[in-house]
């Protein structure tokens, strides 16, 4: 059977999270289906640093790894190869010796205050007062003893912080440390770290293009972002797809998020406007971003909606075989270790895994609506008792403002941030869930958020928002799950209605869910195959070639 | 040699999925395109029942028009729930002025799609609503020019321009005011309701004459209140209804009040109401001093002139409703609505003299009594005539029906042509 290759480009940066974030679980999902595929291979070019991590992922993600081909320039980049070694380096390094006396100091200090302390603590007034008269008597010798040194110490230390103050004032060197380690720890947001990023990616890509350009056997290529202008370098049949344009919505926030996204934003519009043939998630990204604000004709975009994302394996493992009172204790189990991980000492220790709960997985950011959400769930749980938690998934310190709500509100024990999350615990806070609710204002296709909570049985909530009503078109079941998302009050009567009303909404949803799911991942890649098909038979002859294999 | 690509057979499902999907979208409901009324400060009285009756008249008029859309006050968190009662169900959002750095608004520009803006301060502010910006607005219609700021362009904006207070009555510092005329001049279109704003638009804040639009004054529609029972135990009585603001007119009003008690024997009571109206005779603001002195020392003036404060609705629409007539002593400014409810209530009322008060009273024919704003003798003889005249003048007052349409539904369609052009 002739087999046609078609491949895949991809240029994340190094150090993206691929396996906890949307767009890796999104590409999983993609080279899954297309395993089922026998006449169609798909191969990956990317840059040397996201092999281990696409690896990493696609063992993650149950990707059979005998049908995913990745192609890549055989040696790291030096620049990154540095920044690797630094970080490792930094890693193993010993604390200095004067850090290490002054631990071992404190400790013997410690150890010989906690005696005296215990000492008194034990005594009475009684006739056993003598006893203490040992501990004291031993402290005191110490201190005799050490008095000349504990002198000499002291001095030294004063001296030295003096002199350490003076050299600082100084120190260029001091400076340059500081920009270096920030430089290390948050690279992205070191200008002059970016620009060295930017050349390293160049050279890169023209690595990555001289293979794409020995590939002549791949009929047509995919792009599944659009930030990178450099896939339009490649000659064959190309299609980008362009999930959305989620700053052009929301630009005021982006643009308070700081300059490092301007870039981003520029690449994407370079790319968008350099692009051929686009593939879309909904009718509303067509219109509204690619033909309004791109002027792009509608026959050169084709709508290629997802298939639901069914979570339910992931916690139908060996551990829940024994149904579903097994699966529900494997999910507490894996929340709990979820909530175990948490920074916040509260959210570490929480013990009930039974806790009732509202659910909101998504990062934090503009166009995610956190802040109505909390505003919503305030009056729910001030005004109206409801007494569920808040579980959301995105990193608060990234969101000062979402941060400054919980504090400002004292909701630091019903609001909880749970990050990174495995697949496996993303599906067991979805089951354990009474309600998953979904308050973006945008999206570039219908929410995840209602496959995978229906897919473990749990009902959803969710933004009366056009990506939304081109899929739940049924005006009953609208009424019912969708809420206005700009009203925080209208976000709260209906999450207090569905809370009261769980069953009837679950089963009305159940019906849709069911429609759903007859769309699979094979129809999603058969489509993107049949696109691709046609974009490649659209080329001049002579413009690829087509090596058919068997 | 090349090779001719392989004939790839689609299951049938995916041929048919692709079809639909390179054709025609379907249909997809269009999105409504949504206004928002933007209120710029926390105002109260007038320009608070005047943006709630916009956003009203700009909703009716796009359903009367068969292009729906959806309408949004968006206002400081300074009131409630109750101060919008006339909003009859519309949404409404509140926001904080918030302030961008110009990098910040470059890339906002930039991301918005405008690629080449550039700052040309160094500041902006956009309506920080917690959501997202007023973004998902396509249109942002701004009630009065006073935005503590320059506005960052993000959304077509329509600015609605009361008066030029400042012009006549030296009331604002000369950079705010300067900023209020270019917030102006960032508009797409400014609307006036008095050819006496427009005037002043076009000669004091020299916006181009292009997008000065002279729009029907907007009123609440009185006559649809039940009218209240005139309270009949109270001797015979009139309404002044005012504030502290200066342009209000209170020292030569107070003047005329003592002429008229004191030398005409004038029998009515004054009752004075208003937001912060009780402070008046305190003598609080410089422009109080001489007038709280003259009520100090005039027996007549503090038996008959009695301060009430601010009063609700209720019990302001009680108290006009049994008064013989009701005295508007504003100097300038762009009219009052209460002399329209006054006459709802069939109520006479005596006015200033000057020229948006004139264009009211054609607008609504009304028939007012005037007196000139600056001559206390005249103003003490008018109100003379007026405790006299006052039953005679209720005869004038135009027909309830007329009045209600001139107030509201016959300036609809008008005000949605204007925001549609601009969509």
């Amino acid at each position: 059977m002739p087999v046609r290759r078609y491949g895949i480009y991809l240029l994340y940066p190094p150090k993206v999270p691929l396996t906890s974030e949307g767009l890796g679980r999104l590409l999983a999902a993609f080279l899954r289906g297309s395993s089922l595929v026998d006449d169609v291979h798909f191969v990956i070019v990317c840059p040397s640093w996201l092999v281990v991590p696409l690896r990493e992922l696609f063992i993650a993600e149950r990707v059979p790894l005998e049908r995913v081909e990745i192609h890549a320039p055989q040696y790291t980049p030096l620049p990154l190869a540095l920044h690797s070694w630094l970080i490792r380096r930094r890693a193993k390094r010993r604390p200095a010796w004067r850090t290490r006396f002054k631990v071992r100091v404190h400790r013997a200090a410690n150890r010989q205050l906690d005696g005296f302390l215990r000492a008194i603590s034990h005594a009475t007034v009684g006739p056993s007062a003598w006893r203490m008269a040992l501990p004291l008597a031993k402290c005191s010798v110490m201190l005799a003893a050490l008095s000349p040194l504990i002198l000499v110490v002291g001095i030294g230390a004063i001296v030295s912080a003096k002199k350490r103050r003076w050299r600082r004032l100084g120190s260029v060197r001091a400076e340059m440390a500081s920009a270096a380690s920030s430089a290390i720890d948050a690279p992205k947001d070191d200008p002059f770290v970016l620009r060295a990023y930017r050349l390293m990616e160049e050279a890169e890509i023209e690595r990555i293009h001289e293979i794409i350009d020995t590939m002549t056997d791949v009929r047509a290529w995919y792009c599944p972002t659009a930030f990178w202008p450099s896939f339009n370098k490649i000659k064959s049949p190309k299609l980008i797809c362009v999930p959305d344009v989620v700053v052009a919505e929301f630009p005021v926030a982006f643009a308070e998020l700081g300059p490092r996204l301007a870039d981003n934003f520029s690449l994407l519009t370079s790319a968008v406007r350099g692009g051929q043939d686009f593939i879309t998630y909904s009718d509303t990204i067509k219109r509204d971003t690619l033909g309004a604000r791109f002027g792009i004709a509608g026959h050169r975009v084709t709508v290629i909606p997802h298939a639901p994302q069914d979570l339910s394996p992931w916690i139908k493992g060996p551990e829940a075989s024994n149904g579903n009172l097994a699966g529900a204790q494997h999910c507490r189990a894996l929340l709990l270790d979820a909530l175990g991980r948490s920074a916040s000492p509260y959210t570490a220790s929480f013990a009930n895994p039974s806790v009732k709960f509202l659910f909101y997985a998504s990062q934090f950011r503009p166009n995610k609506n956190v802040l109505t959400l909390l505003r919503a769930y305030e009056h729910l749980l001030r005004r109206q008792r409801i007494g569920h938690k808040l579980i959301l998934t995105g990193k608060a310190k990234a969101a000062p403002r979402i941060a400054e709500f919980i504090a400002e509100h004292r909701l630091e024990k019903d609001v909880l941030c749970v990050n990174d999350l495995t697949p496996q615990e993303l599906a067991a806070f979805y089951k354990l869930a009474d309600l998953a609710v979904n308050p973006s204002l945008s999206e570039g296709g219908f929410p995840f958020t209602f496959s995978e909570a229906l897919s473990v049985g749990t009902p959803v909530v969710m933004s009366r928002i056009s990506v939304t009503l081109e899929v739940v078109t049924d005006t009953a079941l609208q009424d019912m799950m969708l809420f206005d998302p700009y009203d925080w009050r209208k976000v709260a009567e209906r999450i207090s209605w569905a809370v009261d009303n769980r069953n009837p909404l679950l089963k009305g949803q159940r019906l849709l869910y069911g429609q759903l799911a007859s769309r699979t991942w094979a129809d999603v890649v058969n489509e993107h195959i049949a696109v691709l098909d046609r974009i490649a038979d659209q080329q001049p002859a002579g413009a690829w070639q087509w090596h058919a294999r068997d | 040699m090349t090779q001719p690509g392989p004939t790839f057979k689609l299951s049938s499902h995916t041929a048919a999925r692709l079809r639909e999907l390179t054709g025609q979208p379907p249909a997809r409901p269009a999105r409504r395109k949504r206004i928002a009324v933007i209120l710029p400060k926390a105002y109260r009285g007038g320009t608070l029942r005047g943006s709630l009756l916009l956003a009203r008249a700009i909703k009716e008029g796009s359903e009367r028009a068969g292009e729906d859309v959806d309408v949004l006050l968006a206002h400081l968190d300074e009131y409630q729930d109750r101060d919008f009662a006339d909003l009859q169900g519309l949404p409404r959002r509140p926001f904080a002025w918030r302030k961008l750095d110009a990098q910040v608004a470059r890339r906002a520009m930039h991301y918005s799609g405008l690629d080449q803006w550039q700052p040309d301060r160094d500041s902006y502010l956009v309506p920080d609503d917690g959501i997202d910006n007023l973004q998902g607005c396509d249109l942002w219609l701004i009630v009065s020019d006073r935005v503590p700021g320059i506005l960052l362009p993000l959304r077509p904006q329509i600015m609605m321009v009361y008066d030029y207070l400042q012009r006549y009555v030296p009331c604002i510092p000369e950079d705010e005011s300067l900023g209020y005329i270019q917030s102006a001049r960032a508009a797409k279109r400014v609307l006036v309701t008095t050819q006496w704003t427009e005037h002043d638009a076009l000669q004091y804040a020299g916006l181009d004459p292009r997008r000065v639009i002279k729009m029907p004054m907007l009123a609440p529609d009185f006559t649809k209140d039940v009218l209240p029972d005139p309270r009949t135990d109270d001797e015979a009585y009139f309404l002044w209804p005012t504030n502290p603001a200066i342009h209000k007119n209170h020292e030569v009003a107070v003047r005329a009040l003592q002429r008229y008690y004191e030398r005409l024997g004038g029998t009515l009571t004054c009752c004075v109401s208003g937001v912060g109206s009780a402070i008046i005779p305190e003598g609080t603001f410089p422009h109080h001093f001489d007038l709280a002195n003259r009520i100090k020392s005039s027996t007549a003036l503090r038996a008959k002139v009695h301060w009430l404060g601010e009063l609700d609705d209720e019990a302001y629409r009680a108290k006009l409703a049994g008064a013989a007539f009701l005295w508007h002593t504003s100097r300038f400014d762009n009219g009052t609505y209460s002399v329209i409810e006054a006459a709802c209530m069939r109520v006479p009322s005596l006015s200033s003299d000057y020229g948006p008060m004139r264009e009211i009273d054609r607008q609504f024919s009304l028939n007012l009594s005037w007196t000139p704003s600056d001559d206390f003798e005249a103003i003490a003889d008018q109100l003379k005539t007026m405790e006299v005249e006052h039953i005679d003048r209720r005869r004038l007052l135009p027909d309830t029906a007329e009045l209600s349409r001139r107030c509201y539904a016959d300036h609809v369609d008008a005000y949605w042509r204007v925001v549609r052009g601009c969509l």
